[in-house]
């Protein structure tokens, strides 16, 4: 296991060696601590409802959770929908993140086109150029709408 | 929130990987399967998870039956391996005394003490909010769940959403997740993956510790735990970080291999980089990265068996192919942020080399941005350049891993279609986690091979396989 015996500048090479690394971790040690707070910060359990968790995608971004809602509570689950945005909405990013995140909430219902689904969801988009019939129509707000269609 | 029939995953995947380490001779005793449960969880994740994905290739309706069914198969297989491969010595490094032992306890306390903290807090507080999550992990996940399989024709399926050429194992995981809490219940995904990381933690002690003494050990991993970007990125929802902890895992349990030629050390590091590569479109590129990295490192090292190594390569890559050819027989329409085609037309690359020279600027800022990972890629780097005198072999690895990591990274957005600048700023902070985790998950094993030579305690070189 053990080398022949090392020579004086062999021996003081490894003691630098040595003091490096204990320096080295001494060191990331003390940066390590200057993060505690932060850290304790961030990992602070709260007890937030599962509601609030669950729509924390939409929450993180500002977006309206209305929408998200309504759609889960009126759309039944084996229905299909579609999705038509426009410039009732004014914010481009509320309308790709709102339309990206019913991708998501809204499964197992399927998105479609507009002329094969049961529902159509308004983002700021005008329902009634589309030329369909609706049966129903739910307004969420801020341009935002659902309607179910005649079939 | 339904918990109880996840933790029943949770258990299926610990037999798993126990029967697994079992086979392999790594677990004899009770007392080393406690040791080595984070390891077996995380090679439990690879083996059932890889054989959840084929079968949803095949055609599987991930019914709650198929996943058992396939565990029991994977166990009855894994502990079979038990006759054929021996045991070896469960050999550890000496006890600690004096300030070293406290140092050790204080690193292991303080490390234990805030993986439970976010433990609790992705249990209570977290959710997936990450854009990426939303827009196609879990979307995928959930289309695999209500529609009973992958159905890539399907509107609204799992082919619906962004990328869909990405491997799907981490969405395979979380279908099955659903299936054993009996619905999507999203909020339970968050508590899994800081299963997965704590895992990650616990295998990197169990397999280090047979050479890395606790003084070393824990307070290196201790430092690699509290580097803000590794607790932020648990139950975010990303792919990413599973992937990173796969590569750094399976670069700690290769160096182990490189050191000591133990064949068990191989396979173990076989089956992590085939979950690495089924969990991430460049979790294929890093594993073959590694791979040949580790098979170098090997021959440098010297000893028999070098070569052996190489066979990791077709390895991943036959784990990969099955994907790749779903994709293709399906017709699966993809959009890919980046095409590999793309390197061999010099025109191409010439006109966008500003986006190179961006990204080999900015990816080792991001690496060594003290905010996200403290001081933990400098000290590795530190350590690399200190052992090329005495461990040139793992001064290979770290450094060429990472070298050749960074450059794949870069030529990534080099050939990438999507604006540089936005492109980075979306996920340069998440793709080279693969790479500082790997830097820091091996600072332990080369810290203590410096130090062992500076004590003029090194151990002879290795012979050949077990």
């Amino acid at each position: 296991m053990t080398e022949k015996a090392a020579t004086p500048s062999e021996r003081a090479g490894r003691k630098w060696i040595r003091a490096v690394v204990l320096a080295a971790f001494v060191v990331s040690a003390i940066a390590a601590l200057t993060k505690i707070p932060q850290l304790l910060r961030a990992a602070e359990p709260k007890r937030i409802s599962a509601s609030s968790r669950a729509l924390a995608p939409a929450t993180f971004y500002g977006l309206d959770t209305r929408l998200l809602e309504s759609a889960a509570r009126d759309i039944p689950r084996d229905s299909s929908y579609a999705v038509v945005a426009g410039e009732g909405v004014r914010s481009r990013f509320v309308r790709v993140a709102e339309s990206t995140l019913l991708d998501y909430w809204l499964l197992p219902r399927r998105r479609t086109d507009v002329r094969s689904s049961d529902w159509v969801v308004s983002i700021g988009g005008d329902l009634q150029s589309l030329g369909l019939r609706y049966s129903r129509l739910v307004r969420v707000g801020r341009g935002m709408e659902l309607a179910e269609r005649v079939r | 929130m339904r918990i109880g029939g996840p933790l029943l995953l949770d258990l299926i995947l610990l037999g798993v990987g126990q029967a697994m380490l079992l086979g392999l001779g790594v677990v004899r005793s009770l007392g080393q399967a406690f040791r080595c449960a984070g390891l077996a969880f995380i090679v439990g994740w690879c083996m059932l998870g890889a054989a959840i994905v084929y079968a949803l290739i095949f055609g599987a309706s991930l019914q709650l039956w198929q996943p058992i069914a396939l565990a029991v198969a994977l166990a009855a297989v894994a502990s079979a391996l038990g006759r054929a491969i021996p045991g070896g010595a469960d050999t550890i490094e000496r006890r600690e005394r004096g300030v070293a032992r406290v140092c050790a306890i204080a690193a292991a306390a303080s490390l234990v003490g805030y993986l439970a903290l976010l433990g609790v807090h992705s249990a209570l507080t977290e959710s997936p909010t990450g854009w990426d999550t939303w827009a196609f992990w879990l979307p995928r996940a959930k289309a695999i769940f209500s529609f009973h399989g992958l159905h890539p024709h399907l509107h609204g399926g799992f082919a619906s959403f962004a990328h869909p050429e990405y491997p799907p194992l981490v969405p395979a995981f979380d279908a099955a997740v659903f299936r054993f809490a009996g619905a999507t219940s999203v909020l339970a995904l968050p508590f899994q993956d800081w299963l997965l990381a704590a895992a990650f933690v616990a295998a990197a002690a169990a397999v280090l510790r047979h050479r890395v003494r606790p003084a070393l050990l824990w307070p290196a991993l201790c430092l690699l735990v509290l580097a803000p970007q590794f607790g932020a990125s648990v139950g975010a929802g990303y792919a990413d970080p599973q992937l990173a902890r796969l590569i750094a895992l399976g670069a700690v349990c290769g160096g182990m291999w490189v050191l000591e030629r133990d064949g068990r050390l191989l396979v173990l590091t076989g089956i992590l980089l085939v979950g690495a590569s089924l969990t991430k479109r460049e979790g294929l590129g890093l594993a073959l990265m590694l791979s040949v990295a580790l098979a170098v490192a090997a021959r440098v090292e010297g000893g028999r068996g070098w070569a052996r190594a190489m066979l990791l390569v077709p390895t991943v890559i036959v784990a990969a192919l099955p994907w790749q050819i779903w994709l293709h027989v399906e017709h699966v329409r993809s959009s890919p942020d980046y095409s590999l085609r793309m390197l061999l037309h010099p025109s191409y690359l010439f006109d966008r080399l500003g986006r190179l020279s961006i990204a080999l600027e900015r990816l080792p800022r991001i690496a060594l941005s003290f905010d996200h990972w403290l001081l933990v890629l400098p000290l590795a780097l530190l350590l690399a350049f200190l052992v090329i005198g005495t461990r040139s072999s793992l001064a290979v690895l770290v450094l060429g891993a990472i070298g050749a990591g960074y450059l794949g990274l870069a030529c990534v957005y080099w050939i990438g279609t999507l604006p540089v600048t936005w492109y980075m700023r979306t996920s340069a902070s998440r793709v080279v986690a693969s790479l500082v985790l790997l830097a820091g998950a091996l600072t332990p094993l080369v810290a203590s091979e410096l130090l062992r030579s500076a004590q003029g305690q090194d151990r002879e070189r290795p012979a050949g396989d077990v």
